[in-house]
C-alpha cells in the first residue's frame, strides 16, 4: 500500500504527540511524586502484533520489556480469558518483562469497528507492591516470592468495566492502597486517553493507513540505524564494572561487536546470579544495551522496534543478567540492570570515539547508580512510604567537548526530574537537614564530571518520633561513574546513619546545620537492610558524580580557575590533579602550572610500568 | 593523514602501515592489528588519587594508561587486582580509505 508523503507524516506526529498526551494525563491524574515530579513513567503505542510503534521520553530500558508484555498477553490470553474492546490488562512479572515488580504495566488493546488497530502501554513504579520490605526494593527477598503482588498478565478491566475481584485483591495486597490505587488509574487514565486518540486517527485515515504507516516507520528506522552503523568501522569494545555489597562482589562484564549494520551485546563473563535481588531478567537488560543506544546514537530516529533489529543480546542463563527463576530480582534497577546500561554506555561511547563523524556523541558515564532508600513512618495516624527521589537529579558525564552537567540528570531517562525537598517532606515524615551539590565529586578530566549531591534528613512530624529506613545502597568502593578515554571517574556513593546526633537541640538553639560535622553522636556507614532512625539521629546519602572525559592535565587552566571560583573543584585537586597552581586572588600561575605538570607527567613515567612486568 | 580513535590515540599510515600513535607526541604504540594497551605504560594508583570520596575500602585501583613518552592518559580502568586489562580493537579494514590516505 502507498501513502503519501504528507499524510504519512501527519500519522507519524500525530502518534508521538497521541504519546505525549497520554504522558499529560497519567501525570494530572497520579498523585506519586516519583511519577509526577520525577517522570519515572514510560508510555508506547504498540502495533497490534505487540512490537513498539512508538515509544516516548522516560526511563528507556523499559521499552523492550514492554513490547514484550504486550506480545505475552496475546500469545497466553487471546483464547482465554480472550482480548476484548474496552480491556486492560496488568503485568508486572519480571520473568516476562517489567523490570522488577513495583513497576507494573498497564496493557491496553485498542479496537476500531471491533478490529485490533493497536496497543497502549505505559508503566509507573507504584509506590508500594506488598514485598517483603515496605516501598518496592526489598533487600530481605531471596526469591521473586518475597517480592510481593506478581502477575504475568491479569485482566483488570473487561469491555469497559473494571473488575471488582481482582481490584480489591490486588489493592489487599499493597500498602498505602490508596496511592497504589490512584497510581493504577493514572496509568489507565493514559490509556483510555490514548485509545481514544488513535481511535480518532483511525476514523479519519482509515485502519489500513495507519498501519501502513506504524509498519513503514518501524521499517524506516531499521534502515537509518543500518545505515549509521556502516558509516562506522568494526571492532569490538569491552566495558566492565563491579557491584560491591554486603555479599560479595559481582562483576558484569560487556563485549560490544559492530559488524557490519549489526551490534552484538555480549555478556559471557559476567558473575552468576546473586543470592540477593542485585539481578536483573533479561529483557530489561535488553532495555539497558538500547537505553543509551536510542540518544546517542538514534537521536534523529523514531524510538521504535525497527531499532532493535539491528541489535543481539546474548546474556549467559544463571548470571546477574539473567536469572533462573526464581531468582530475586527487586533491586534489579538499582544494580544489574543499572550496570547494564553503564556498561553498555561506556562500550558505546569507546564505539563513538572511534567513528569519526559521530565522536561528538560519546561521554563518560552519567549517575551510574541509583542510591535511594525507601522511608516508612506514620504521621497523624496515616502509613506514610516513599523512595526518595534524588537519584532523578544524576549527574552528567563529561563529553568529549564538554564538561558535565551539574546535577545534570540521566541518560537513561532524558528527562528525569528531582522534586523539591517540600514534595518528598509531604509523603513521609521527615525534614531535609540539607540538600546540595558536592564539590570535587566530579570526575577529573580534560572535561570534568557534572557534580552531584548529597542529602541528609531526619524524621519530623512522626506518630511515635521515627522513621523506618531500607537500604539497598552499592558503589561504596566501586564508583560506577567511570571516566572515558584518560577521564578520571567521578564520586562514590554512600550511605551514612547518625545516632544521637543532637539534631532536635542543634535545631532548638541556632537553627540547621551546614555541615554533619557539626553534630555530635557516631555516623556509621550503613548500605543494606532494615534500620530505624530515632528523633535524634538523622542518614545521610551521597551520590554519584559524573566521570570525566580526557587526561586532566590537559585542561585548560583557567577552566580549573573558574571552577575553584565557584566552588566546584578545590584549591588542593586544582593542584594535586589538575596541575594548576593559582595565586592568592586565584589567578593562574602560568610558569608555574607548567613546571608542576611537567613533574606530574615525569612521576607518571617513572612510576609507570609495561603491562608484562 | 591519521584517524582518531579516541582522545589520545590516533591510527596512523606509517609508509604502508597502520600503526597506533599517541596523538599528542606522535609516539608509536604497535601495529593496528594488536592492541595499543599492550605498547603503553601502566601506572597504578588507589582510587583516592581521582579526589576524595572514591572509594571506603581502596580495595579496588586506578590504572592509567599512558603514552611511554609524553606521559599523557589515554585510558583509565577502575578493577580489583589481577583482572585482566580490557583491550579494545578495531577492524582496521573497515576505516574509511579516504581517512588514511
Amino acid at each position: 500500500m502507498k501513502v503519501d508523503p504528507f499524510t504519512f507524516e501527519i500519522i507519524r506526529h500525530r502518534l508521538f504527540r497521541i504519546i505525549e498526551e497520554s504522558i499529560i494525563t497519567l501525570k494530572h491524574v497520579s498523585g506519586s511524586s516519583p511519577t509526577v515530579d520525577g517522570n519515572d513513567l514510560v508510555v508506547g503505542l504498540y502495533r497490534p502484533d505487540g512490537s513498539l510503534m512508538m515509544g516516548a521520553l522516560g526511563y528507556l530500558h523499559v521499552l523492550p520489556g514492554a513490547g514484550q508484555a504486550v506480545k505475552h498477553i496475546i500469545k497466553e490470553y487471546s483464547e482465554n480469558p480472550g482480548i476484548f474492546e474496552g480491556d486492560a490488562f496488568l503485568m508486572n512479572d519480571p520473568y516476562v518483562g517489567a523490570l522488577h515488580t513495583p513497576d507494573m504495566y498497564v496493557v491496553t488493546p485498542i479496537h476500531y469497528n471491533g478490529q485490533l488497530v493497536a496497543w497502549s502501554s505505559n508503566f509507573v513504579h507504584l509506590r508500594d507492591i506488598g514485598a517483603i520490605n515496605p516501598g518496592g526494593f526489598a533487600p530481605d527477598s531471596r526469591e521473586i516470592f518475597h517480592e510481593g503482588f506478581c502477575t504475568p498478565g491479569l485482566k483488570v478491566i473487561e469491555r469497559g468495566i473494571v473488575k471488582k475481584d481482582v481490584w480489591r485483591t490486588m489493592m489487599n495486597m499493597v500498602r498505602m492502597p490508596e496511592i497504589v490505587a490512584l497510581d493504577l488509574h493514572s496509568q489507565i487514565a493514559a490509556n483510555i486517553t490514548a485509545r481514544q486518540r488513535v481511535i480518532d486517527l483511525v476514523a479519519k485515515y482509515g485502519a489500513e493507513t495507519v498501519g501502513e504507516v506504524s509498519r513503514q516507520i518501524l521499517d524506516i528506522s531499521e534502515k537509518l540505524l543500518r545505515e549509521r552503523l556502516l558509516e562506522m568501522p568494526d571492532g569490538t569494545w569491552h566495558a566492565r564494572q563491579y557491584l560491591d555489597s554486603h555479599a560479595g562482589t559481582f562483576t558484569v562484564t560487556l563485549a560490544l561487536t559492530k559488524k557490519g549494520d549489526t551490534l552484538t551485546y555480549d555478556f559471557a563473563g559476567t558473575s552468576p546470579q546473586a543470592p540477593f535481588g542485585f539481578n536483573s531478567t533479561y529483557w530489561p537488560v535488553v532495555g539497558g544495551c538500547i537505553a543509551p543506544l536510542f540518544p546517542m546514537l538514534c537521536f534523529d530516529m523514531d524510538w521504535n522496534e525497527g531499532l532493535l533489529r539491528p541489535v543481539t543480546v546474548k546474556a549467559p542463563e544463571g548470571s546477574i543478567v539473567n536469572p533462573i527463576r526464581p531468582a530475586p530480582v527487586t533491586i534489579a534497577t538499582l544494580s544489574g540492570l543499572e550496570m547494564a546500561d553503564n556498561v553498555a554506555l561506556e562500550a558505546l561511547s569507546k564505539m563513538l570515539l572511534a567513528s569519526g563523524k559521530y565522536r561528538q556523541e560519546a561521554t563518560a558515564v552519567w549517575l551510574g547508580a541509583h542510591l535511594t532508600i525507601t522511608i516508612y513512618g506514620y504521621r497523624n495516624k496515616g502509613y506514610m512510604v516513599s523512595t526518595t527521589p534524588e537519584n532523578m537529579g544524576g549527574s552528567g558525564g563529561a563529553r568529549t567537548f564538554k564538561d558535565g552537567v551539574d546535577y545534570g540528570g540521566q541518560v537513561i531517562n532524558p528527562v528525569a526530574r528531582i522534586p523539591n525537598v517540600e514534595s518528598m517532606e509531604t509523603s513521609v515524615p521527615i525534614m531535609y537537614l540539607f540538600r546540595r551539590l558536592i564539590p570535587d565529586s566530579g570526575g577529573p578530566g580534560k572535561y570534568r564530571g557534572g557534580l552531584t549531591t548529597e542529602f541528609a534528613m531526619t524524621p519530623h512530624d512522626s506518630m511515635n518520633g521515627s522513621v523506618n529506613l531500607v537500604l539497598y545502597g552499592r558503589g561504596q568502593d566501586f564508583t560506577q561513574c567511570e571516566g572515558l578515554a584518560g577521564g578520571y571517574p567521578g564520586s562514590n556513593g554512600a550511605i551514612y546513619i547518625a545516632r544521637g546526633a543532637g539534631i532536635k537541640k542543634r535545631l532548638m538553639d541556632g537553627g540547621i546545620p551546614k555541615d554533619i560535622k557539626e553534630l555530635s553522636g557516631t555516623q556509621t556507614l550503613t548500605m543494606w537492610g532494615a534500620q530505624q532512625l530515632g528523633e535524634d539521629d538523622f542518614v545521610n546519602v551521597w551520590l554519584m558524580g559524573g566521570g570525566g572525559y580526557g587526561d586532566p592535565l590537559e585542561r585548560d587552566p583557567d577552566l580549573v580557575k573558574g571552577d575553584v571560583e565557584s566552588g566546584t573543584v578545590s584549591l588542593r585537586y586544582a593542584t594535586e590533579i589538575y596541575g594548576v597552581v593559582l595565586d592568592a586572588k586565584l589567578n593562574v600561575r602560568a610558569e608555574e602550572t607548567k613546571r608542576r605538570r611537567d613533574k606530574m607527567r615525569k612521576y607518571r613515567l617513572a612510576h609507570a610500568k609495561k603491562l608484562s612486568d | 593523514m591519521v584517524y582518531k580513535i579516541s582522545e589520545s590515540l590516533v591510527i596512523a599510515n606509517v609508509r604502508g602501515k597502520l600503526v597506533y600513535q599517541c596523538a599528542k607526541c606522535g609516539h608509536s604504540l604497535g601495529p593496528a592489528d594488536k592492541s595499543w594497551k599492550r605498547r603503553s605504560l601502566r601506572l597504578i594508583s588507589p582510587l583516592s588519587k581521582a579526589g576524595y570520596r572514591r572509594s571506603t575500602s581502596g580495595r579496588f585501583e586506578m590504572r592509567e594508561y599512558i603514552c611511554p613518552k609524553c606521559a599523557i592518559v589515554f585510558d583509565v580502568e577502575v578493577a580489583l587486582p589481577g583482572d585482566e586489562p580490557l583491550y579494545d580493537l578495531i577492524d582496521v579494514a573497515t576505516i574509511p580509505k579516504d581517512a588514511l590516505k
